[in-house]
Order: C-alpha cells, then structure tokens, then sequence
C-alpha cells in the first residue's frame, strides 16, 4: 500500500512498488487524460507533471513518486473552469483525434511553469518527445503561443486557477 | 673565462631557444575566389572534412559552421575553437595554402604562433599534401563568417605560446604517414585515416601530465566533455569482443545489436562518418580490427556465455536491491527485455559496453538524458530520466545493473559521479538540440 | 411529395397510415392497386441507400429530445460537430438542443468503414435528406391538424409555426411510428443563403471533454469485472509456437488465464501491468520455431520490393537487401546461433 498525491488528493494505492504510475493514474484512480500510446516512454500521451517536472508516467514506477506531488491534465482545470491551457487548446481548435493532446498539454504547462515566454525554438525543442499521428502539429504550437498570452493576462488578474505542483 | 663560457653557452642557449620557437610569417593572400577550386577536390575536401570531424571543435551548438567559439576544457584552462570560415578579417581568408598546410603539418598559424595542440595536429600532421589541398579548398568555399577569436582561458606562463614549442619538441613527431608495405592497401588507408584525419587516439588514448598522448598506452581509452572515450584496443570492455564486420556498421548506422548506440561526442563522429565513402569507413574498421586483435580464446568464451545467457533473460526480483530491480522492471525492462534487436528494441544491457565499463559515466549520462532519435532514419530512442528519478533512485538503479548484467565488481563514487553528471548533462540537455546521428535523408549516404 | 409513398403493413396495422394516405393517396393508389410490397425507393442519396428509414437517422421523443444517428465514427475528423450542425440547419432546432450518436451497433444504421473522406459525403447527405424529410413530416402533421395547406407553415426553434401564429413543438407532433418510413430520393433541402449554422465555423463539441480528461476514447471505458490481456509475439515472419510451459507463469500474481490457442498466446490478469509482467515471463518460457523458409522469404522480398519501390526507388537496395537477408537470418536459425 502506498499513498500517492494527485491533483492535490491522497490517494491509498494497492499496488506493487514497480508498478508504472500510468496503470495507476488511468484503472486505480479512473483519471482519463494521460493514455497509453506505446507503454516504451517513446511518444508522450501519457505525460503528467510530478514536482514541476513533466514526466513519462509509463515508465516511472510508484516508488519514485513517495512524497512527490503528481498533476495530470484534470488537475489543471475543468471544462466550466479551465486553466490557460486548456482555454488556449479549445480556443485553437488544437486537436484532431486528440489522443496525444493531453500529453502534449502537459509537457507545455511545465514548460510555462518554468520559463513563462518561451520562444518559439524552445517550445519545438520542449516537445520532441511527442508524436501526434494526426499532424496536429501547428495548431499546437499556436495553441501554446496562446496560453502563453493567456497565462500573462491571467498572472495580471488575481488567483490563477490551473497551476500544477 | 668561465664568463665568456657562460655568456656563449647562455647566448647559444637562447639562439636555439629561438630557433625552436621562433616561426616566420606567411604573406596575407587576398581571399580565393571560390569558384577557383575545382569542385570535385571541394567535395574529396568535404569528405575529409567529414572524416576529420572538423565541424564539431569548430563549431559552437547552434553556431554557424566552423565559425570556432567552441569552449574545449583542458587540465590546463579552457582553450576555444578558432574561426575557420574564409572570412578576411576573423578567419582564415587570407591564408595562403601553404599556410594551412603549415598549421596542419606542424600546429602553426599564419602569423608564426603556434597552435595549442587541443587542436591535434598531432595527428594531422600524417595527412599528405594532395589532402591538405582538398581541405583547403573545401575550407575556402564555405560560408565566410564574422566571429572574432576568444581569448583563451589560461594562466601564465601556459598563456605565453611560446611554451608550446617546448611541448612540440617533446611530443610532436611531424611527417605524413608512411604505409606498410607487409598490409594490404586498405590496411594503409585506414591507419592513415585513424592515425592522421581521424584522430581517434586524441579521444581514446591515455594522456600524460603535460596532455600529450601516451604512446605506450595507445587506444587504451580517454575522456572527453565528461564522457568515457573506452579503450578501444585489446583491453576494451565490451562484453562482446568488436570485429570489423560490428565496427563497420557501428560507424556508419550510429549503432549495433551488440554493442549499442553510439552517444555523446561519438554522436557527432557518426553522424560526419554516415556521409564519407563506405570504402574508407571499411578501412578504418580494418585497421581497428588489428588493433583491438583476435580475442583471446577466454574472451570468446565469456562473449559466448554473455550472448546465451542474453537470450534467456526474463524480469526477477533482486533481494538485495529491490528499488533498483523495481525500477529497471518499470523504466527499462520494456524496452530493454523484449528480444528485439536495436534499433527497435533497447540493446541488451548484457551486451552494453557502458555496464561493463569500470567507469560509470556513461550508463549515467545516457540514463539522465536518453536517445534522441535521428531525423527520418529509423534508430534508436530512449527517453532521458534526469526529471523522473532522484541521484538516490539512479544510484540503486545503476548498481542493480552493474550487479545484474556484468561479471565485473561494483562501482564505487556513483552518487558523486551522478551528481557531476546531472550538472554538466543538464546543461547539454538545455541546449538547442544536438548534432545528428546521419544526414536525415538516408539517399545521401554512398553518394559518389 | 412527388414520388409514391411505401405503404408496408405495419404502417397500415399501426394507424399511421392516415398520415401518409392523406397527401398522397391519390397517387399511391393510383400506381399500386395491388397488395402494398415494400418496393424499394430508386437511388436514395448517400447511406440512405443501406438505411433507408428516416428513424435510422433521425430521433425526436415526446419531451422534444432531438437525436441525430450516424454509423461513422468520430476520430477528429470533426463531423460529429458537422452532422449536428446538418441536423440542426435542416430541421431548424437551435444547435446546442441536438444530441449527436455516432457509430452504435444496436442504435445506428450501418455504414461500413469510415474512411475514404467519405463520410460527409455518404452519412453527412443522410443526415442532410433525412432531416429535411423529417421536417416536412412534420409539417404535414400540424397542417393536417389544422386542416390547413402546408405551404403556409414554418418552422423555427424546434416547432412547426401555423399561418395564425400556433406553434406545436416537435415532440407534440410526433407519434408512434410517424418516421419510420422509407427516404424519398428527393428532398425540399433548405436554401444555403439563409443558413444560420451549416457554413459557420462552429467549434467541436468534442474537444472541452479531450482537453480535461473527459471520457472520450474506447480505453476511457472501464467495465465491471474488466481484466487486462497481453498477447506474447512471434519473433519473426512465420514462427511457430512449439511448446509452453505456462504453469509458472499462471501462478504470477493476479493472473487470472493463459491462453494458447495454436501460435496465438496471450495472458489474461486482473491488473495491467500485472497482465506486462506476465507476459514477459510467457516469452521467456516460449519455446519458439524458427520461420518457415518459403514464407519467411517470400514475406521478406515482398516488403523489400515495397519498400523501394514506395521510395521512389531511391533507397539504397542492396543495403536494404543485405539488411533484410540479416534479419531472415536471425530469425532462421536456432536460438544462439550468429549468422
């Protein structure tokens, strides 16, 4: 048994240590956004954010995770209130199948976690490790050119909802 | 009396100082136009220029090509790269190929300086003039590129030029190479590429206090930018012994199913050797072959027990280090336990060089930072764990490895090494993305 | 309506029939004087050519509840936004009261594959018929309880507007089987110029729920008593499976079946990657034949023929051959053994 923070909730998992946080996530704790695309850490759907890092959940065991704080897409906001991100991605119509979405959301958010205006290099750099078989590619990048007007103008306001740990 | 004697001695002392030191001036020469080359020497130059990896000291990540800048660490300070585009002011548009040929012969440049031997002239100085002429040519039909030199790093007196002379006298054996007429002709080719163009031993040999390659320990292995270059002669760790057939494909694929992928500063040698003809990438695997020689009868029988006991493998529990066994049996076994060859499957951890090793940096480096996949080739991927997993969590993960997949006795300093990488790695990891392994379209390759 | 109407004896045994007769009785009768056969509309436009029902298609319920029915499946494409705006346009219900289903196999027509960017073209022209057909049926409802010509009625925000301003909802005309009829081939389709949402840039309905987790993929449905399998594969072209010891693997925690069916093995657990771990330790315990030589050279040349060919014939073959002949190697001989 192990108690794994998600979203900001303690969870109480029964699982073996070398357990992927994926299988958690998706059949313990029936979250949706982070997906198996290939289980090998080799395309991105099922990226999360642990400590404001974006991480691989398929292939980062619960044991690594004592103490560690882990965010997925639906911590960040929801369709009534979402966060930046998620306002940017709708607002772009960023997605076609949408399956990698979720991953590609995520590695952005720690990305604007870390570095609120990032040019648009590094943004491409950042998301590498993604594939999106639809081709969804530049609306993505605009999507994210977007939450980074969008993350601005929120900052200026007060409460920022849909910030991650 | 004695005087006299000491003043001769203390002026002829100094006369031969400055006649070991001292070297003349070339004439500046107006820039070459470029269309004065002939194309096909430009493109043998090219070829040489891939062989010699010129663009990866010559060129800063994400800089113009062989505009210099490069920051090279030494024992001895940092040195940078100079500007080697033919360009008038800050490069070397004005040199004469004489000039060039000087610098590469005997480490001089245009004004009589000498050159620091971070730049191996060393071993350049094998090449033989038709090649230096290729190189010159290509050299001088590149893209002219303002970028004045950076001062070197170095404390006094190391900063004074003139101390090189001293170590040329030591260490520098000038001449181009001279074949063997008892080995065949590719034989040849390939010792003149790897002694000379190649430079392989200034990676993979030993270095003495004074930085010079160590003769009596050639190719038995090196260090580069926090890399362990290994030992590529008959004290090579690899778990299976290299032949020619693996080098061959290892050099010009970037990897091989028994042995691995080739990554940090080889990464960028691959990528330049992917585009030179096939013939000179056979010969220089031949020449190695010789040097790594026919294993041992031992050797191939360990080799042998390590591809069976490789076939057979399947996920256990460790009792002893249940994190790193829990942690491989997550983050790796996917990858790295299904039977599948590279570039599909993760190379089998029995066959890796890096688990062997008796240096651990490199089973570190890759760990935090992965594979990048090449640009429209299939090849090898593998993500980076640097964000994922703790120095604690990498460290049980190593030594289960080190314990699970070598025959070889545990590493020792691994926490401190891991936190050595994280900080010189990350940086790597910040920067635009690297070299390549091939050129992305796979029809350029043994183009003639 | 122009063309006969099909009586079919379920119409006629329901009492709908009147419907139908009144406004084409004439013709009806005049052209099929025999027993009513259910003689097949020619050339119904798109799917309507498998389904030709207009209930296939189109759904209101009593309460008003609007319900668009498509076999294609949404996999971005967008169309379940597209059809929904077609549905809406044609009927003239606002947008956002309309529900969309998409490919069902008890509840929609069946449409074959979706691919082809046919699916606008084939279910998107339903859809567009079949609501227009619908309207009218609903038009000629409220006309025939008014006792009124339908050419003076409307329709607007899901309700047929008399000429005097009475409005009767949707869900207050239908009744029992009013749309189970068959698809005229013609349909009075709506005149684009006065479009309010067909042409407009309508964002999907389906993105908020992939942007926030929201269940939207088949791996999003979990069932109860849900178990995970993983299935062991064949090294290479034409193995075959020789024997298994699966006792070992069967007692792995949370295993709940092996299953070995000739060359297909696969592991069922109660958890996923309870399901992972066990499949490796099948592989391992596998015992695997090399490939059939005829196969395993025949199914190699193939893929290098296509290969180069796809390339514009432009990859180098004989390293690609040499590569090829490596692999079939590997997979011909006996474990261990190096080509």
């Amino acid at each position: 048994m192990m108690t794994l923070k998600v979203n900001g909730q303690n969870h109480e998992i029964d699982a073996d240590p070398d357990t992927p946080l994926l299988y958690v996530l998706r059949d313990d704790i029936k979250l949706n956004a982070a997906k198996f695309g290939c289980g090998l850490g080799q395309c991105g759907s099922c990226t999360v954010i642990v400590d404001g890092n974006a991480v691989l959940s398929c292939v980062t065991p619960l044991l690594l995770l004592e103490g560690k704080q882990v965010t997925t897409l639906e911590g960040l906001g929801t369709i009534e209130a979402p966060a930046p991100i998620q306002r940017a991605f709708m607002e772009e119509q960023a997605a076609q199948c949408g399956y990698c979405i979720a991953g590609m959301m995520m590695r952005a958010q720690a990305l604007l976690q870390k570095n609120p205006k990032p040019t648009d290099e590094q943004i491409r750099a950042e998301l590498e490790p993604h594939l999106c078989r639809c081709g969804t590619h530049m609306r993505i990048l605009r999507a994210v050119h977007r939450a980074i007007r969008l993350m601005d103008t929120a900052d200026a306001s007060s409460a920022t909802p849909g910030r991650a740990q | 009396m004695i005087g006299s004697v000491l003043a001769a001695l203390v002026i002829g002392g100094a006369v031969a100082a400055f006649a070991i030191a001292w070297r003349p001036a070339i004439a500046a020469i107006d820039p070459p136009v470029p269309q004065s080359f002939d194309a096909a020497l430009v493109k043998r130059g090219r070829d040489l220029a891939a062989l010699g990896n010129c663009n990866d000291c010559h060129t800063v990540r994400g800089g113009k090509d062989f505009a210099g800048g490069l920051a090279v660490p030494t024992p001895f300070g940092t040195i940078f790269s100079s500007n080697i585009t033919p360009d008038a002011e800050t490069g070397i548009g004005r040199w004469p190929e004489a000039a060039f040929r000087r610098a590469m012969r005997s480490g001089v440049n245009r004004d009589g300086q000498h050159l620091y031997p971070t730049f191996p002239y060393d071993h350049f100085t094998n090449v033989n003039d038709e090649d230096d002429r290729a190189l010159y040519a290509y050299l001088m039909t590149r893209q002219p590129v303002r970028a004045p030199a950076r001062e070197n790093l170095l404390s006094f007196p190391l900063d004074q030029r003139v101390v090189i002379a001293g170590w040329k006298l030591l260490f520098l054996r000038r001449g181009t190479y001279q074949p063997d007429s008892m080995k065949s002709a590719e034989w040849n080719r390939g010792a003149y590429l790897v002694e000379g163009l190649a430079h392989c031993g200034s990676c993979h040999t030993p270095r003495n206090v004074l930085g010079a390659e160590r003769a009596s320990a050639q190719f038995a292995g090196g260090d580069v930018d926090n890399w362990h270059a290994y030992a590529i002669n008959a004290q090579s760790p690899a778990p299976i012994p290299w032949d020619a057939d693996a080098l061959f494909a290892y050099l010009r694929d970037g990897w091989h199913p028994d042995h691995g992928v080739a990554r940090g500063p080889m990464a960028q040698v691959v990528s330049n050797l992917s585009s030179v003809p096939e013939s000179d990438i056979r010969a220089i695997a031949t020449y190695m072959a010789g040097v790594f020689g026919a294993p041992t009868p031992d050797r191939k029988r360990r080799a042998e027990a390590v591809l069976a006991q490789a076939k057979s493998l399947s996920v256990q529990a460790s009792k002893t280090n249940a994190v790193g066994a829990s942690i491989y049996a997550a983050a790796c076994a996917t990858c790295h336990e299904t039977g599948r060859p590279l570039p599909y499957g993760g190379v089998n951890l029995g066959l890796s060089t890096a688990i062997s090793s008796s240096d651990p940096r490199n089973a570190i480096n890759i760990v935090l930072s992965g594979v990048r996949p090449v640009e429209g080739e299939r090849s090898p991927i593998m993500p980076g764990f640097a964000a994922s997993m703790n120095d604690d969590q990498i460290s049980a993960l190593l030594n289960y490895l080190r314990a699970r997949f070598s025959n070889q006795p545990a590493w020792t300093g691994v926490e401190k090494t891991i936190a050595d990488a994280r900080r010189t790695q990350t940086v790597f990891l910040q920067t635009s993305p690297g070299p390549h392994n091939a050129p992305a379209d796979a029809t350029q390759r043994d183009k003639p | 309506m122009n063309a006969p109407v099909i009586l079919d004896r379920r119409r006629v045994l329901a009492g709908g029939g009147a419907l139908i007769v009144s406004f084409s009785l004439a013709e009806a009768f005049a052209q099929d004087q025999a027993a009513p056969a259910a003689v097949p509309v020619p050339n119904p436009p798109g799917s309507l050519k498998g389904s030709p029902f207009l209930d296939s298609w189109i759904r209101i319920d009593a309460d008003g509840t609007i319900t668009a029915f498509t076999g294609k499946v949404e996999l971005g494409q967008g169309f379940r936004t597209a059809f929904q705006q077609i549905a809406a346009e044609e009927l003239d219900v606002p947008f956002a009261s309309l529900k969309v289903v998409t490919a069902d196999t008890s509840r929609t027509a069946n449409e074959g594959y979706t691919s082809g960017s046919h699916s606008m073209q084939d279910s998107g022209t339903a859809i567009q018929y079949a609501a227009a057909q619908v309207r009218a049926l609903l038009v000629a409802e409220a006309a025939r309880r008014l006792n009124l010509p339908a050419e003076n009625f409307r329709t607007e925000n899901a309700a047929v507007v008399a000429p005097d301003g009475q409005r009767f909802a949707y869900g207050d005309l239908v009744a029992g089987d009013m749309l189970h009829v068959q698809a005229q081939p013609a349909s009075k389709l709506k005149d684009p110029s006065i479009f309010n949402v067909m042409g407009q840039p309508i964002p999907r309905v389906d993105i908020p729920a992939k942007v926030t987790g929201g269940a939207a993929y088949v791996q999003d449905m979990r069932l109860p008593g849900m178990v995970h399998a993983r299935v062991v594969r064949p090294p290479s072209y034409g193995a075959q499976l020789t024997e298994c010891d699966t006792s070992s693997v069967e007692k792995l925690p949370g295993v709940v079946k092996v299953v070995r069916d000739g060359n297909f093995l696969a592991v069922v657990a109660s958890k996923e990657f309870q399901a992972i771990k066990a499949m490796a330790a099948l592989s391992a315990a596998a015992g695997i034949s090399p490939a059939v030589v005829k196969r395993a050279i025949f199914g190699a040349l193939d893929e290098l023929a296509l290969g180069w060919l796809l390339s514009g014939r432009r990859t180098n073959l004989r390293k690609t051959a040499a590569e090829v002949a490596e692999w079939l190697v590997r997979g011909l001989l006996p474990d261990g053994e190096k080509p």
